[in-house]
C-alpha cells in the first residue's frame, strides 16, 4: 500500500502548530511571574533597609555589637518622662530567612519578638570606619515561587548595600566642648 | 511545487519568525528592565551612603574642618579626578559628584553647609546618565 503523503502531512503541521503555541503561552506566562517575582525580591531587599534605617534611629552608639547577622544594640525611649536605655537584637532567622527583631515588650515587660517576611539569604553588619555601620544584604526566591514549566531550579536574588552613620553619641559624650 | 506554494510557504516561515523574534525581544526587554530596576536601587543606596558618611563629619570638630579637603573639588563626573567611582553590589559602575556650599546659616542658628550629592549611572565614558539627587546639610555642632 502506497502512503499517503498528502493526508499525513497536513496533521503532523497543524500538530506541530499547536504545540508552539501552547509553548509560546507558557513561555510568555513564566516570563511574566518572573517579572513579578524580580520586582518582589527587589522591592524586599529596599524594604529590609529601610525598616534597619528606621530601627537604628536613636540608637546608643556606645552600646553597638555586631557578628555576621546578627546586632544587639540599645535605644533610648522616653517612658513617663524618664529616658530610658532599652535592648534589642536585630538578627537574620536562620530557619527561615526572615528579618526578625528581639525586644523587651513595653506593656508586659516580657521578651517579645518581631518578624518581618522578608526572605533574606544573607545579612551582614561590618563598620568600615568608626561611627560608620555598614549593612548588606541579599533576598533570594524559593524555587517553589516559580513557574517551572521547563523545571528549572534557578532563583532570583536583590541585593542591598548601605551605610549609616551613628548619630546620638552626645548621650554619651555630654562634656563634649 | 508551483511558484504561488513556495511563496506560501516562504511567507508562513517569515510570519513565524517575526512572531517568535517578538516574543524573544519582550522577554529581552523585561529582563532589561529588571536588572535597570536594581541598578537604580542600588544608585538610591550609593546616595544614601554617601549623605551618611557626609552627616558624620558633624561628629569632631576635627572632623568637620576636613569636609571640604575630603569632598571639596569632586564636581565634574566626565572626568575621573573630579568624581567619586564605585562599583555597586550588582556590578554596575556609578559616579558621584559632591556640591559643597559655602559656610553659612543653615538651621536654628546654626552654621554649617549644603551638600549636594548627585550620582551617575555610567555605561561607559560617554554614556553617563544622572539617577539621584541627594540634599543635606552638615553642621558644625561644635562651633563655639
Amino acid at each position: 500500500m502506497g502512503v499517503q503523503i498528502d493526508l499525513i502531512v497536513p496533521p503532523i503541521i497543524v500538530g506541530l502548530l499547536i504545540i508552539l503555541i501552547f509553548r509560546m503561552n507558557s513561555f510568555m506566562m513564566e516570563s511574566s511571574a518572573d517579572t513579578r517575582l524580580i520586582n518582589d525580591v527587589q522591592s524586599q531587599a529596599d524594604v529590609a533597609m529601610d525598616v534597619i534605617q528606621e530601627e537604628i534611629r536613636g540608637i546608643n552608639t556606645n552600646a553597638v555589637s555586631f557578628s555576621q547577622d546578627t546586632m544587639r544594640y540599645s535605644k533610648f525611649s522616653e517612658e513617663s518622662g524618664t529616658i530610658t536605655s532599652r535592648d534589642f537584637i536585630l538578627v537574620r532567622d536562620n530557619g527561615n530567612g526572615q528579618l526578625k527583631l528581639h525586644f523587651q515588650n513595653i506593656a508586659t515587660g516580657n521578651p517579645d519578638s518581631l518578624v518581618y517576611g522578608i526572605n533574606l539569604s544573607s545579612l551582614e553588619f561590618s563598620s568600615p570606619q568608626s561611627h560608620i555601620l555598614r549593612v548588606r544584604l541579599e533576598t533570594e526566591s524559593d524555587p517553589a515561587q516559580h513557574v517551572r514549566f521547563r523545571n528549572d531550579t534557578q532563583t532570583v536574588r536583590a541585593v542591598s548595600e548601605r551605610d549609616f552613620f551613628l548619630r546620638h553619641r552626645m548621650f554619651q559624650n555630654a562634656t563634649t566642648p | 511545487m508551483a511558484t504561488g506554494q513556495t511563496l506560501l510557504t516562504l511567507a508562513s516561515i517569515v510570519l513565524l519568525g517575526i512572531i517568535s523574534m517578538s516574543i524573544r525581544s519582550t522577554y529581552l526587554q523585561s529582563v532589561n528592565n529588571s536588572v535597570q530596576t536594581q541598578y537604580s536601587s542600588d544608585a538610591l543606596d550609593y546616595g544614601r551612603t554617601l549623605s551618611e558618611r557626609i552627616q558624620a563629619y558633624s561628629s569632631e570638630p576635627s572632623l568637620y574642618s576636613e569636609l571640604v579637603n575630603d569632598f571639596g573639588g569632586l564636581n565634574d563626573e566626565t572626568d575621573s579626578s573630579s568624581r567619586l567611582e564605585y562599583i555597586s553590589p550588582a556590578g554596575e559602575t556609578l559616579y558621584a559628584t559632591i556640591e559643597i556650599s559655602a559656610e553659612k546659616v543653615v538651621l536654628f542658628d546654626q552654621m554649617g553647609r549644603e551638600v549636594t550629592i548627585r550620582v551617575f549611572d555610567a555605561k561607559n565614558e560617554n554614556d553617563i546618565e544622572l539617577i539621584s539627587e541627594y540634599v543635606t546639610v552638615v553642621v558644625n555642632l561644635f562651633e563655639s
